[in-house]
């Protein structure tokens, strides 16, 4: 398992496609034009609508891409099958992928909110910069979660397209959609959702509580997607 | 009978009521070129998806390199290189493809380099450059089959590999099978729809038919039925009366044309050898 994604996240770097929409965000965030007092503040909030409405695309598009689109498309799963891989290895390899890349490209994003502080000679407090990982954190936790989520959708239907239509409106929609259920019929479903919990973590990790369970409720939303990817993978038919 | 290295024992597979293969039994000897021979949908590709686990099996057994469990069956399948169309990222170069595949087959990347360099160099690719997006067809097949040989695997699976190649690409896989087996010592299972393109590259064939294997011959079968002698004459009346006086029965007569196989080289140059 880990020679395949060695493998794959090589392979993956080496695709210019995959450095396009981080380069357009790096470009719309280069072209911040914020001028006078601007400080941590005005930032923070800033980033906290690009974190929940706009950076997820800029990381979840190119990773499921790579990921999963070039591997459909290209057919190579079948060579590492072919020489005695299971395929549960191979959706957990894949899954793994998928979240080493999101990682690394939150990562640059946090490293363009620093160059972005620095801009604006803010000189954030050790509160506010736990503040500003945090937001990252969440973020990334949760493009991972639905990343999870959509390639369930994928291994149904052998169309990386439609896991990512999946997760592009799951990003958007879905934390809207859950709240809306939870005010009308009083079911907690946003909260128990992974997105409640990861926000919930990281509300319990900024005020020094304990976040073990929330963070242990996300890793079992995760680990149900990828049974599911398994069992739907396990019985699929290779098409050469 | 030779070492088996491919056993099949009466291998069913369906999909959903449909009956693909109906009880496929097959051996394929330590050395052999096996050709795989069979009109389209026949089930050759689905003998191979048994083979490699690419498809679950309805019922019978698979047994490589001599393993009688599952899990020895799943590690033997190391020993197999194969081509089944061909797999490549094409935004990769041709040896940046094999990188990511000489990684997932657990090459050693230091003798990595010095095996991609070989298979190349074999199958002729070590000069080209360029992502395989340019490739032509014939290009990719055979970027298909270096992958396929590479590491050196003692059974090689070669799933239709002359589709839609031209016929100088057709001899230099015809030719490059012969190698494997003559230089590298390894066991080829080969697939065709054309008989004879199979004919004077494999020693043993399975014909398959309808989702069983119908017979399998071996070269030595072929002979025996043919024995012919050849003779060229410049009067053809003068050895047909030549012929009669001696006693010997003319049961035969064939008028040969050349093939468009030797009218192609003949005008274009290279040869089928």
């Amino acid at each position: 398992m880990r020679r395949l994604i060695r493998a794959d996240i090589r392979r993956i770097l080496l695709k210019i496609g995959f450095y396009v929409l981080p380069a357009i965000y790096l470009l719309i965030s280069i072209s911040d034009t914020q001028k006078g007092d601007y400080g941590f503040e005005d930032m923070y909030q800033a980033n906290q609508f690009t974190y929940k409405y706009m950076i997820s695309y800029f990381a979840i598009i190119p990773v499921f891409m790579s990921v999963y689109a070039d591997e459909l498309r290209s057919g190579a799963w079948v060579v590492a099958i072919g020489r005695g891989m299971s395929r549960r290895k191979i959706v957990m390899a894949k899954f793994l992928d998928g979240t080493i890349l999101t990682i690394l490209l939150y990562a640059f994003f946090f490293a363009l909110d620093v160059v972005g502080m620095a801009r604006h000679m803010i000189t954030p407090t050790a509160l506010q910069m736990e503040r500003a990982v945090l937001l990252n954190v969440a973020s990334c936790l949760k493009a991972i979660s639905f990343m999870g989520f959509a390639s369930v959708f994928v291994y149904l239907t052998w169309n990386a397209s439609v896991g990512i239509i999946v997760e592009i409106i799951a990003t958007a929609f879905s934390e809207m959609a859950l709240g809306w259920v939870q005010e009308q019929f009083r079911i907690p479903m946003l909260d128990m959702s992974f997105i409640g919990q990861v926000d919930q973590a990281c509300a319990n990790f900024a005020a020094g509580r304990s976040c073990v369970l929330q963070f242990a409720v996300v890793i079992v939303y995760v680990a149900a997607f990828i049974l599911i990817s398994m069992a739907l993978y396990g019985r699929k038919e290779l098409e050469l | 009978m030779g070492e088996a290295v491919i056993e099949l024992k009466d291998i069913k597979k369906n999909y959903g009521s449909h009956a693909v293969l109906k009880g496929v039994n097959m051996q394929v000897n330590k050395g052999d070129i096996y050709g795989l021979v069979g009109r389209n949908g026949a089930g050759k590709t689905t003998i191979f998806k048994m083979i490699l686990g690419l498809s679950e099996i309805t019922d019978g057994t698979v047994s490589i390199a001599g393993s009688r469990t599952k899990k020895e069956l799943y590690a033997n399948r190391n020993k197999i290189g194969f081509f089944v169309g061909a797999k490549y990222f094409n935004y990769l170069s041709a040896r940046d493809n094999l990188k990511y595949f000489a990684t997932v087959k657990g090459i050693p990347r230091r003798k990595a380099r010095e095996e991609i360099d070989r298979v190349l160099e074999i199958v002729g690719l070590q000069n080209v450059k360029k992502p395989v997006r340019t490739f032509s067809l014939g290009m990719g097949q055979r970027l298909g089959i270096a992958n396929a040989i590479l590491g050196n695997p003692e059974i090689l699976i070669l799933d239709e590999p002359t589709n839609g190649l031209d016929p100088q690409g057709i001899a230099d896989v015809r030719n490059m099978v012969r190698r494997f087996r003559e230089e590298y010592g390894m066991t080829v299972i080969v697939s065709s729809h054309i008989l004879g393109e199979l004919e004077h590259t494999a020693d043993r064939f399975g014909i398959v038919n309808e989702g069983i294997v119908v017979k399998e011959i071996t070269q030595d079968d072929l002979n025996e039925k043919k024995s012919v002698i050849e003779i060229e004459v410049d009067d053809l009346e003068r050895a047909r009366q030549l012929l009669g006086e001696g006693g010997v029965k003319i049961t035969r007569e064939m008028a040969e044309k050349s093939t468009l196989e030797d009218y192609y080289f003949r005008l274009v140059g290279g040869s089928a050898e």
